[in-house]
């Protein structure tokens, strides 16, 4: 009885070890591909920060440029009209046609001189540092309506401040970028903008009442080319942000949320 | 007839198998290609095991049904990994590998351990090849990083075909040992029931932790 008692036990025993051996091999198992993930997960963190600071730099690069275009404009193409404008009206002649021709050459050489200054505004993130995005966005919808006639709904909440200076220059950048695509391919005739604090996240809501996408220019979207999207995709991935295209009746829209 | 169902009471693995088998009917619609195999491995050793109790009950001998059972059992596995590895060299041993078991088989079933034998000399190499399978293939979805593998029905699978297989050989080796009495032979038949009944409950909660989302909505 004992003998039989010894076998059982030893049978019981060495089952229990096989079954405890295969589980802890499938543990290891585990064990293993869970650090694998973990170091897959590092370098795709690793991988991502270096984009984000790669989209960072370029961005800063093409603001620098923007900045420096603006200044050459403003300083020296502005100077050398000015001077121009000077000196037509230094020009004194008796000849009555002479000086109705001069008086309308000033007035287009005023003209640039304005234009030339509107644009060096809107490059330059200098005017948007001083006076803040609500006023760089009004100037840009004035020169934008007198330019085009489209008009404009901007919906700004009292209660907006972007916390990230940075952020609130990439914002007007992206909402430069939309206006600048409503008035080449959507044949609008009124833009609508809401800014507005949701949680603690920023909301940019777009929308025109044009042509909207077309079968090409939404897979263009989606494959994230062409249209200035590549821009606009980086512009809102450098915010830590997201983008979406809502069905709308009529038009294209366009929400843009990132952490504020 | 109550007699009977106290009887498979007794050994575990028929209430056990009968639950698994249930859950696996029960969500019949909504199985994929591999749970359906697996379903149809999990009927085939229920009633397998269902008929031999039967058997058993009768005092009539029924490792002749073992033996006609075993191959169409392993044909299963075969043919359920043979279409689950991505690796081809893989896919040809399991064919090779199923023709000699059965070129094997045959042999010992007609020339060396008979039909009332339970036919042992190549169940146990077969287990632990079986057993093998299961540990290259369980390596082979955990490689597999794309997959979420306590959502994946192949995981589960894998690991109660390695926890059966490896166990189960020596188990069935020492119940054909020569000269073992009969109260041994009894626990033996025991554990190997557990073991059964841990392979049945595995898959049966892998079915329903794969399911449990479409659980949730029903």
């Amino acid at each position: 009885m004992d003998k039989t008692a010894d076998i059982i036990f030893f049978v019981v025993a060495i089952t229990v070890l096989i079954v405890l051996l295969t589980v802890l091999i499938i543990n290891l198992l585990l064990i293993g591909r869970n650090r694998r993930l973990k170091h897959q997960n590092e370098l795709l963190q690793v991988s991502a920060d270096f984009q984000h600071e790669l989209m960072k730099a370029q961005i800063e690069l093409v603001e620098n440029t923007l900045n420096d275009i603006s200044k050459e404009l403003h300083d020296d193409v502005g100077q050398m009209i000015t001077l121009s404008i000077i000196q037509l009206n230094n020009i004194d002649s008796n000849d009555f046609s002479l000086n109705t021709k001069l008086a309308e050459v000033r007035n287009s050489v005023q003209a640039s001189l304005n234009s030339v200054r509107d644009i060096s505004k809107v490059l330059s993130t200098d005017y948007l540092k001083t006076f803040g995005i609500r006023e760089a966005l009004d100037k840009m919808i004035h020169q934008v309506n007198k330019a085009t006639g489209i008009n404009f709904n901007l919906s700004f909440d009292s209660g907006v401040v972007f916390k990230a200076a940075a952020n609130e220059i990439i914002t007007f950048r992206i909402l430069q970028e939309l206006i600048t695509n409503t008035i080449k391919h959507a044949e609008a005739s009124t833009i609508s903008i809401v800014i507005r604090n949701e949680n603690e996240n920023m909301l940019i809501d777009y929308k025109d009442n044009g042509k909207g996408l077309t079968i090409n220019n939404a897979n263009e979207l989606n494959t994230k080319k062409g249209l200035g999207f590549t821009n606009l995709h980086k512009r809102v991935a450098l915010m830590k942000g997201t983008i979406s295209t809502p069905d709308l009746p009529e038009g294209f829209g366009i929400k843009l949320i990132f952490p504020n | 007839m109550i007699d009977f169902l106290l009887y498979l009471l007794k050994y575990w693995v028929h209430p056990v198998g009968l639950i698994s088998s249930s859950l696996f009917l029960a969500l019949w619609p909504r199985l994929n290609l591999l749970e359906i195999r697996i379903a149809s491995l999990i009927f085939f050793c229920f009633f397998l095991d269902l008929i031999a109790a039967a058997f058993a009950f009768k005092s009539i001998p029924n490792q002749w049904l073992y033996n006609l059972g075993f191959p169409i059992q392993v044909l299963l596995i075969a043919f359920i990994y043979y279409k689950q590895f991505s690796s081809i060299t893989f896919k040809k041993y399991i064919k090779k590998g199923y023709l000699i078991f059965i070129v094997l088989y045959l042999i010992d079933l007609l020339f060396f351990q008979k039909m009332n034998q339970l036919n042992t000399y190549v169940y146990i190499p077969t287990c632990m090849l079986i057993a093998t399978l299961s540990y290259f293939y369980l390596r082979e979805i955990i490689d597999n990083q794309e997959i979420q593998i306590w959502k994946d029905i192949s995981f589960w699978f894998a690991c109660a075909m390695l926890i059966n297989y490896t166990a189960t050989a020596p188990l069935i080796s020492l119940l054909t040992w020569p000269g073992i009495s009969q109260p041994v032979w009894n626990n033996i038949y025991y554990v190997n029931n557990i073991i059964d009944c841990i392979w049945f409950l595995l898959l049966g909660i892998g079915l329903l932790w794969t399911k449990r989302q479409t659980l949730f909505s029903l």
